[in-house]
């Protein structure tokens, strides 16, 4: 009997065989260099970024500035820094219009329950940059709106703000306990958030969407006005409860002829917070890095100072 | 029945261009392998650049000096023939016209693939009160 030939035929096979294998070693050798070139790019257009980020802190705050893209070396460069110089600007006053409108609506980062850095905000109301004990006062109006609160949380939020002011040689303070869920407020003795109007406190927690110092139509689950605010007003502290974060804002109420004139002092918030978006380009990759730096920030357990009998020792 | 022998010319064309394909790449393999290993120290070159970068941000302003200073990272070791240095110099007057506070920051690793010199590079600025100051 006559064998006919199969070895060329199993010999195909296991060629085949290597052929696929050969086939993917390549490939991962292809990809895993495009790869690397690529996160090389990514760092150095992310260095870049930083870059930009440092050459804004340097410049003066007073105005915004517009830089032009510059060369950190052969390959790669800045290509765009924004600054919006100090927030929220005076109306009227250089590069900040608003002139016959109320001032933005400063927004700060978001309130964090899980990060001991940011459970708590502050606002400057006095004029933080004059070194005097007591501060000066900065805002003399007796209302102030804060915008808080997660829209689509789960977990409803209530907010704790305290109000720092100076009297009798002394500095006190004004709480405000705020609770969006209102069977919740009644049990813990908060005010009921979404629907209220004292002579404290007028509140509503329908949704709330505002142009504000980081974007436009930012959205708020509350909008609370504190009123009948005492007079020498330092500081605003506010703390996040229950919900895990919340965005966070506060606005000059701008009564009465509080509208347009850079010279009506006691309207506006002191200008304190700024934002700096770096963009670093290298190669076709573009990383971009943002800073929101605030002033004199006061450390989170401050509130605890305020009220402790003696003398806190760390 | 006659009995057919040997084998037709689509099929030698086929094993040939076949056999052709495979000796191809199984002499390229060898370069293939030598990529992913040139990747890899690509990545772990990055990688120590990067740190040398963020260590001289923890520094604060004031104690950093100018100066060239070679990378004494633990991890250099796994690179052939590598040697590095961080270059801290004054920004550039092209740049920082306005006299600013900010120094120039250069991480430079070289080492060896397959007897080819291989450079990465990464520059930043650190500036007075800046990012981690």
């Amino acid at each position: 009997m006559s064998q006919k030939g199969q070895i060329i035929l199993i010999l195909i096979l296991v060629m085949a065989v290597a052929l696929a294998i050969g086939l993917s070693i390549v490939q991962k050798s292809l990809v895993d260099v495009s790869t690397a070139s690529k996160v090389e790019q990514s760092s150095r257009a992310f260095s870049a970024a930083e870059a930009g980020i440092e050459k804004a802190l340097q410049e003066s705050t007073t105005t915004i500035h517009s830089y032009p893209d510059f060369s950190i070396d052969n390959s790669s460069k800045v290509q765009e820094i924004i600054d919006t110089g100090l927030l929220p600007c005076i109306p009227g006053t250089t590069d900040c219009g608003r002139t016959n409108d109320r001032q933005a609506i400063l927004e700060k980062p978001p309130l964090n329950n899980l990060s001991t850095k940011t459970s708590v905000t502050q606002v400057w109301l006095a004029d933080f940059d004059t070194y005097t004990n007591p501060p000066p006062v900065f805002y003399t109006q007796s209302s102030l709106d804060v915008y808080w609160g997660e829209v689509s949380s789960a977990e409803k939020p209530a907010i704790e703000i305290k109000i720092v002011y100076y009297v009798g040689g002394a500095y006190l303070v004004k709480p405000f306990f705020l609770d969006s869920n209102g069977s919740r407020a009644a049990a813990g003795n908060f005010i009921n958030a979404s629907s209220v109007n004292s002579a404290d406190v007028t509140s509503d927690c329908d949704t709330h969407s505002v142009n504000t110092t980081s974007g436009t139509n930012r959205q708020f689950y509350c909008k609370s006005t504190l009123k009948s605010l005492p007079a020498d007003l330092m500081l605003l502290r506010a703390r996040l409860l229950y919900s895990s974060t919340s965005p966070f804002a506060v606005a000059a109420t701008g009564a009465g002829d509080c509208t347009g004139s850079p010279n009506y002092s006691g309207c506006y918030l002191k200008p304190q917070d700024r934002i700096i978006v770096s963009t670093g380009v290298s190669g076709e990759t573009q990383r971009r890095v943002k800073i929101y730096q605030e002033s004199k920030v006061t450390p989170p357990f401050f509130d605890y100072a305020l009220f402790s009998a003696g003398a806190i020792n760390k | 029945m006659k009995n057919e022998h040997g084998v037709s010319l689509t099929e030698s064309l086929l094993v040939i261009s076949l056999v052709g394909i495979i000796v191809i790449l199984l002499a390229n393999l060898p370069n293939a392998f030598g990529l992913i290993t040139k990747s890899k120290h690509i990545s772990l070159a990055r990688e120590i650049a990067a740190k040398q970068i963020e260590d001289k941000r923890a520094i604060s302003f004031a104690n950093l000096t100018n100066d060239n200073s070679q990378i004494a990272d633990s991890r250099m070791s796994l690179l052939p023939d590598s040697f590095g240095t961080v270059l801290v110099e004054d920004c550039l007057p092209q740049i920082c016209a306005n006299g600013e506070n900010i120094k120039q920051i250069t991480a430079t690793i070289n080492w060896q693939d397959n007897a080819k010199m291989q450079t990465i590079s990464l520059k930043t600025f650190i500036g007075e009160g800046g990012i981690n100051q």
